[in-house]
């Protein structure tokens, strides 16, 4: 039995040398020196107690015996402190990298981004705000809108961003400015920075330059201000509808007046009466081809129970602006031409009775009827 | 019989343990953890075994103290090399 307790102690002894070498030999890989330095401790308090118990099973005397009680005692301590001290670095560098990766985003977003203090005084800034300003990042730091803009936009900032902490909500904000003659057009988006008892200490602000985007929305508008100008002036019913939910995309002032503000609504409820689904005499499927794809125009006339006037009609699917096909309908009133057609077919019927009339009392032949 | 530096240290081990569960999802990230705290659990048993070893059974809860010593020893040994040699992913 002693034997085998001898055995185990100089395994023991001899593992724990051996530990102790590869520690040593591999000194400068992988661990930190804090770890390290640790389970250094940690492996001299074990080789201790184990040459202490060869020795002891040796039967060599007890040199190491009134230490013994005290390494048994820090043995499981440096266990734990070396688990603690594993921890403690792995936590510090995932905070580092954390770092490290808000930084890399922050530095290269697109967007400008600053934070500022309770007072509108710079706090940081990422280098793409910083090169706006000429500076680099960290002289910002201290600074305030005055520093960099004129006073009528620092002091329009500076209520903004105590308007922002006031209220404590983010406010989405797009504003122009004129610099240098130049129209400058940005979308801000502000949000007050607050602490872990959600008391706010500062503001943050990310904001990018749609000069491009504004120039092409003018652009669009004014393109359809001449569109819209166009179809308002034309004296005809002009309407655009989705070919598959019918619903009405646009019109112009002419059809509004008659059919109210229709913008949205289903044509079948809004041009017939008392429809159910789409109308039976719909052109819808004679104005693209099997492919969906458009064709030519459809010409055709109709009377309208809800206006109460005869149309000449001319349908035609288009692309409309999202790329889908849509029904262009263009519909004059010929409402006076077909009573005009009614009166002259009436005039023609009573001439025609009279020459009758007259004919048969002169008892002419009736030969000349015809 | 009983020591009362052995049911300290017994009593700090059991300390320790705790701290590995409560811990236990972190301490993965240590390289081949699982060789480690089976190394520290095994030292843990052997120093079960040693306040045991006063009140019954003492040769052979000796011998296994002594063994687990041995054991724990060589798990330190094979983590070490572990980490070292292989170069593993992890503590810098």
């Amino acid at each position: 039995m002693i034997n085998l307790v001898t055995f185990f102690d100089i395994v023991n002894f001899l593992a724990l040398l051996s530990a102790l070498i590869v520690l040593l030999v591999f000194w400068k890989r992988t661990l930190n020196t804090d770890l390290k330095f640790v389970l250094f401790v940690l492996l001299i308090l074990l080789i201790f107690h184990s040459s202490s118990n060869v020795l002891q099973w040796s039967g060599i005397t007890l040199v190491l015996d009134p230490f013994e009680d005290y390494t048994e005692l820090m043995e499981p301590l440096w266990w734990g402190f070396f688990l603690y001290v594993f921890l403690r670095d792995t936590a510090t560098r995932d905070v580092y990298e954390n770092k490290n990766k808000y930084k890399t985003l922050f530095e290269n977003l697109p967007q400008k981004i600053f934070q500022k203090d309770v007072n509108s005084v710079f706090v940081s800034c990422n280098e793409n705000y910083a090169k706006d300003l000429n500076i680099k990042s960290d002289e910002i730091i201290g600074k305030t809108d005055f520093h960099f803009y004129s006073k009528d936009i620092a002091e329009k900032y500076r209520a903004d961003d105590k308007r922002i902490m006031e209220s404590g909500r983010t406010e989405d904000i797009e504003e122009m400015y004129i610099i240098d003659g130049n129209e400058i057009w940005v979308n801000s988006v502000k949000t007050p920075i607050k602490d872990e008892d959600g008391k706010v200490i500062g503001i943050q602000g990310i904001f990018w330059d749609i000069t491009e985007r504004k120039k092409v929305e003018k652009a669009f508008h004014k393109s359809y201000e001449i569109f819209s100008t166009i179809m308002d002036s034309l004296d005809a019913i002009v309407y655009v509808a989705d070919m598959e939910t019918y619903e009405i995309l646009f019109v112009n002032n002419y059809t509004r007046d008659i059919f109210g503000d229709v913008l949205g609504k289903t044509c079948w409820k809004t041009f017939s009466v008392d429809q159910s689904g789409p109308c039976d005499f719909c052109t819808n499927y004679k104005l693209v081809d099997t492919n969906g794809e458009p064709v030519d125009i459809c010409s055709w006339e109709h009377y309208n129970d809800n206006a109460k006037h005869w149309y000449s009609i001319r349908d035609r699917a288009i692309r409309w602006i999202d790329g889908r096909i849509v029904r262009l309908e263009i519909a004059f009133d010929i409402t006076k031409q077909k009573e005009d057609e009614l009166e002259r077919t009436r005039l023609l019927r009573i001439t025609c009775l009279s020459v009758v009339l007259v004919t048969r009392q002169k008892n002419l032949p009736k030969k000349h009827l015809s | 019989m009983i020591q009362e530096n052995e049911i300290v240290s017994l009593l700090l081990c059991m300390g320790v343990l705790y701290f590995i569960l409560v811990n236990r999802s972190q301490l993965k990230r240590l390289p081949s953890s699982n060789i480690f705290v089976s190394g520290f659990l095994i030292y843990m048993l052997g120093r079960i075994f040693t306040v045991l070893e006063g009140l019954f059974l003492g040769d052979i809860l000796n011998l296994l103290e002594h063994a687990c010593y041995a054991i724990s020893s060589v798990l330190l040994l094979i983590w070490l090399w572990n980490v070292f040699k292989k170069n593993e992913r992890g503590v810098k």
